[in-house]
């Protein structure tokens, strides 16, 4: 890999590999804005309670009373945001069970 | 990304060193466009109300490809290095004459990398319970790895 080019000047990388060098950059900057992203919003892609919450919620063969038990267990206990969740799902799967037709 | 970034970095420098320039830029962005639309399928397969969690196709199209071109990168540039000219081998079996006059030699090699990663990860799942079993048990029964709130 030559360090200088024909007429003196110097040259960091052969002309060839130009372009795998911006593909290197452009994944450095990607990876930049997408931590940047999940920082400024505090979001994660996959929370594990959210998607157990969510996976168990849409379990039609269960009934309301045994998805509320397993939502139970599902759910870290004594703090208030839980207690405010489960609130918020026993409301929505009410709802969803009515919609439905089923009894609880 | 972070957790993809070794892999990526070694598997194009290796090839746009040893192998060829052009087609290591080509796959990186490949790589990249992939890697974008990761969290695209994820968030629509967390949303959707038929599918469980997010997991299968972020796996099997866009994590799985992934990995397949860095197998195909490294495997390349592995089989310079020891003087095995791959194409001249997929042009001596029939099958990978027909399949060579509709795809490329990059396409196939991908193909065949996507492959050996499937069957790998066949055999570390046949294997698990081989290895499960020379594990001793938790002796704290309350300990569930599942389970955060036993950790």
């Amino acid at each position: 890999m030559p360090l200088f080019g024909k007429d003196g000047t110097t040259m960091l990388l052969a002309p060839e590999l130009t372009g795998v060098a911006m593909v290197s950059i452009a994944w450095v900057f990607m990876y930049l804005a997408a931590t940047a992203f999940v920082s400024a919003t505090k979001r994660t892609p996959g929370r594990l309670e959210k998607q157990m919450v969510s996976g168990i919620r849409r379990m039609p063969c269960l009934s309301l009373p045994r998805r509320l038990c397993m939502l139970k267990i599902v759910l870290p206990r004594g703090s208030t945001g839980t207690i405010a969740s489960m609130e918020t799902c026993t409301s929505k799967l009410t709802r969803s069970s009515s919609r439905s037709g089923r009894t609880p | 990304m972070h957790e993809q970034a070794n892999t990526f970095f070694v598997a194009v420098w290796a090839h746009a060193m040893i192998v060829s320039p052009e087609t290591a830029e080509k796959l990186g962005w490949t790589m990249l466009a992939l890697r974008g639309l990761y969290p695209i399928t994820w968030a629509l397969e967390g949303e959707h109300p038929m599918i469980r969690g997010p997991g299968s196709i972020c796996v099997f199209l866009v994590s799985m490809p992934m990995s397949a071109i860095s197998i195909y990168l490294l495997a390349t540039s592995a089989a310079v290095l020891k003087n095995v000219d791959l194409r001249s081998m997929l042009a001596d079996y029939e099958i990978g004459r027909y399949f060579s006059t509709f795809f490329g030699f990059d396409t196939i090699g991908c193909v065949v990398g996507y492959i050996a990663y499937l069957l790998a990860n066949l055999i570390f799942t046949l294997l698990q319970p081989v290895v499960k079993a020379t594990f001793s048990r938790v002796s704290n029964s309350h300990y569930d790895p599942n389970d955060k709130r036993t950790w």
